[in-house]
């Protein structure tokens, strides 16, 4: 099968490759997520699951602006997601890539929630515009 | 955009990288979001203290390289809660190194010109803005009151961008700047009674969930909702969502009627709020399943003189039980009124605690000495259990009730389902 290929809009540069984690919830990186990089949101999609390593696909940011601090703190320590794939990225979330070198892009051409699964093996490349699945 | 030539000396690196790299996130934040030019903007109010207590020390030596940097504040510069109470840590039993890691922040940013207000309610303690000023605000619940309450004009920044507009003066022009993004996107209309603080906080929670980052306008709010409420409404919004800006039908500055708020075009989709809705969001924020509290606390955000007063009555001449704390976090401002009023003292005699610049979800006794707290903050809620801080993993539990059930509980020392 074909890779499938998104073309979105750059918020942070840089190449990223591996599984993608796919949220249906938005995320709050403060209060939703704890030092460790896991999931700890009462009810969320989410909940349980360790970013570290993963390319992560979500809707958007939720919560606090204290979540820029807890992801690039995240970042730091090597327990973030690679790389993030957003629908819709705001300024907490887009400072946060920056700060934290997490490559990240926005706006895709098709839905990243329909069209990535958990699981796949994803490439995210700010340079061409895109990410590929498969 | 264009910039003046003190932005581009910021910029080109003349005031050290971290100036620099603050600058260039700013502005690559603005264009990301189409902003054409930077507007002046009349405050700003930073989260920088909670850098600390968020991202230990990754965080503090980006503020050590500030300091050093040798920029001033050019907007004036309000300052959110910090992790410890300023004049009273010691007594509080805050350890050391803690209070003095913290303190190395505090000194950090009044060097560079930010006022010692550090609280979430600037607007209840001195300064609150007026409609149309722009702004550069971080604290979610701030930001979402000054633009709905007040009919300013803020985005929700972030603090590294929000540190560049307090250092230039002035922020991109996107987003809740532009009178085009203010107009509601869904109605949501309200059938449900709500009586209380935590009423308000359930609805804002559930809403927050269900609109993300839209303009919700709400209908069937009484006229005379008070402040407090609305406070406690915003505050839920920003938290369950990233809701920046709502209006309430012939409350709010921007929503004097439905066709004003909506620009109008009255949209179809309606949310409605009945009994159902708020008691979803009561049980989703109860995490705790015992009925043993350890801990009662108010005032996120900051306690306002009215909840401090009612507070007061309602431990009025009764003992809090011996296996629980009850503290109430507010500004100094407010904690210094209710000390010559009379409320601390009824709070302090009781056996609870009035404790200033700081809150339960950014203390780190919070996580270190109890298992159970029960509070009237949706906000607070949601944040307290998932929240580790420096040195301790979140376990604290949560409770959600009304102030008069939170009261109860801690007089009783368990909490009535």
């Amino acid at each position: 099968m074909a890779p499938k290929i998104l073309k979105g809009r750059t918020i942070s540069d840089g190449t990223a490759t591996g599984e993608a984690l796919v949220s249906s919830d938005s995320i709050s990186f403060s209060g939703g997520v704890n030092l460790e990089g896991v999931v700890v949101e009462n009810r969320h999609a989410l909940e349980g699951q360790k970013l570290a390593g993963k390319i992560l696909v979500f809707p958007s940011l939720k919560g606090s602006a204290a979540g820029m601090w807890m992801l690039y703190r995240l970042a730091a320590k090597g327990l973030a997601p690679v790389a993030l794939v957003v629908k819709e990225a705001d300024a907490i979330l887009t400072a946060a890539a920056i700060f934290g070198e997490i490559p990240a892009m926005d706006h895709f051409d098709q839905d990243p929630l329909t069209c990535i699964r958990t699981g796949d093996s994803v490439t995210l490349d700010t340079v061409s515009g895109t990410v590929t699945v498969g | 955009m264009d910039l003046e030539k003190y932005e581009l000396d910021l910029l080109a690196g003349k005031y050290g990288d971290t100036v620099k790299k603050l600058m260039e996130t700013m502005l690559r934040i603005g264009e990301i979001n189409g902003a054409k030019r930077l507007v002046k903007v009349e405050s700003v109010h930073l989260a920088s203290t909670l850098i600390y207590i968020i991202s230990g020390d990754t965080g503090m030596e980006i503020m050590g390289r500030l300091a050093e940097s040798g920029v001033k504040f050019k907007a004036f510069t309000l300052m959110d809660p910090v992790s410890i109470d300023i004049d009273s840590w010691q007594q509080l039993g805050t350890p050391p190194e803690f209070a003095r890691k913290q303190m190395i922040a505090v000194n950090a940013l009044e060097r560079l010109g930010a006022v010692a207000s550090y609280t979430c309610t600037p607007y209840l303690c001195g300064y609150s803005p007026k409609k149309g000023d722009h702004l550069a605000w971080v604290e979610t619940s701030a930001v979402i009151f000054a633009n709905s309450y007040y009919g300013a004009r803020t985005n929700r920044e972030v603090d590294v961008s929000a540190l560049a507009s307090a250092i230039c003066g002035k922020t991109p022009e996107y987003g809740y700047h532009l009178s085009e993004n203010r107009r509601g996107t869904v109605r949501v209309d309200v059938k449900a009674k709500l009586r209380t603080l935590s009423d308000y906080g359930a609805l804002g929670f559930y809403l927050g969930k269900q609109v993300g980052g839209g303009v919700p306008v709400l209908t069937g709010i009484p006229r005379d909702v008070g402040m407090d409420a609305l406070i406690a409404l915003a505050a839920a919004l920003a938290t369950s969502g990233r809701v920046t800006l709502f209006h309430v039908e012939g409350v709010t500055p921007e929503a004097h009627t439905l066709p004003e708020a909506f620009g109008g075009n009255l949209p179809p989709d309606e949310i409605r709020i009945g009994a159902a809705e708020i008691e979803e969001a009561y049980q989703t924020l109860i995490t705790g399943k015992d009925d043993r509290i350890d801990l009662v606390a108010f005032g996120c955000p900051h306690a306002s003189i009215a909840e401090l007063r009612e507070i007061a009555e309602l431990l009025e001449g009764k003992r809090i039980h011996a296996n629980v704390q009850l503290a109430v976090f507010t500004s100094k401002s407010s904690r210094v009124i209710a000390e010559r009023s009379g409320f601390v003292k009824t709070i302090e005699s009781a056996g609870g605690k009035v404790v200033a610049d700081t809150c339960m979800v950014l203390t780190p006794t919070t996580y270190t000495d109890f298992n159970l707290m029960a509070t009237d903050s949706a906000k607070a809620a949601y944040y307290v259990p998932g929240w580790g801080v420096e040195g301790a993993a979140a376990k604290t539990k949560v409770i959600f009730g009304t102030k008069k059930q939170c009261v109860d509980a801690a007089v009783s020392g368990r909490w009535r389902f």
